[in-house]
């Protein structure tokens, strides 16, 4: 992405139809939207599928836009993909059966580690900690895997993630509660589950 | 018990952050494939599914216009416009006393 690159005035361009300029705003957010649609992908949709999705959503959206002073366009554009996985994900029939089985070592010791059967940290499994995570998630509903991501994944204030959702503040931390305690009955189930 | 989860997933979640994803290049054509896209769509979905209710809209109407219509011919029909009442009186006792 370049810092040179003037956004208010490309999304001006492409308001008044100028392709040229459509093109070169997918180019420029293309690694934020990738980033976003990545961290809150469907298992069975395909990554730039989705991506294109959300291009697409926004060059028809895009007329509707009103210029917010101190607020960038990369607001809009990130609820417009938070809202099109969200879609993505509710769409989802069926959500995945893990068994202990399935689980490699160091997922196994975040597992223990979550279960309180090992005290410490486990060290250096980083990668490890992110399967476990993302594998815990995908067995919760659309919106609960949405609200652990924005919040707990992404860092994000729960009032960013009410105007990303358009669910209120105290809906967010009481969907953020629910979701970390389901959460814990997913944990419990693996375990319960040697395959 | 759930807040000592909490606290444990909150460390699982920071490990996870740790890991940084490498952001592949743009495809290649990717942007020419979504300008494509954005052409061959008709119209945006709002528009079309105003023309659909439109569509409805406008039958609805018409089979609410030929109800109302039917019910009036249906009224007017036990409303008599010169009641015989009135002109059979005047013509008698005005005329032949």
């Amino acid at each position: 992405m370049s810092p040179d690159f003037d956004v208010q005035e490309c999304v001006r361009r492409v308001s008044g139809g100028d392709l040229v300029a459509a093109g070169e705003l997918v180019e420029h957010l293309h690694p934020l939207v990738r980033r976003w649609v990545r961290n809150h992908l469907p298992r069975r949709e395909s990554e730039e599928d989705l991506v294109q999705e959300v291009f697409l959503k926004l060059l028809q959206k895009v007329g509707s836009y009103q210029e917010r002073a101190g607020v960038p366009f990369e607001h809009w554009v990130s609820r417009l993909a938070v809202r099109t996985c969200l879609d993505a994900l509710r769409a989802e029939r069926s959500r995945p059966e893990w068994r202990m089985a399935d689980l490699g070592d160091g997922e196994r010791e975040w597992l223990d580690y979550l279960m309180h059967r090992q005290a410490g940290v486990p060290e250096e499994r980083d990668v490890e900690a992110k399967a476990i995570v993302t594998r815990l998630m995908e067995r919760l509903s659309a919106p609960d895997r949405l609200v652990l991501t924005l919040l707990d994944l992404e860092e994000r204030s729960t009032l960013e993630i009410a105007q990303m959702t358009g669910w209120s503040r105290p809906m967010v931390k009481m969907r953020a509660m629910r979701a970390r305690r389901k959460l814990r009955e997913v944990a419990v189930q693996l375990k319960l589950n040697p395959g | 018990m759930n807040d000592d989860f909490d606290q444990r997933w909150s460390a699982a979640a920071s490990s996870a952050r740790r890991v940084r994803e490498e952001m592949d290049e743009l495809p290649f054509g990717f942007a020419t494939r979504v300008l494509a896209r954005f052409e061959a769509a008709p119209m945006e979905p709002w528009v079309e599914m105003m023309a659909a209710f439109g569509l409805r809209a406008v039958v609805t109407s018409a089979v609410l216009f030929l109800g109302c219509a039917a019910l009036m011919v249906w009224q007017m029909e036990g409303v008599l416009l010169v009641p015989d009442l009135i002109e059979v009186p005047l013509v008698t006792e005005v005329f032949l006393p």
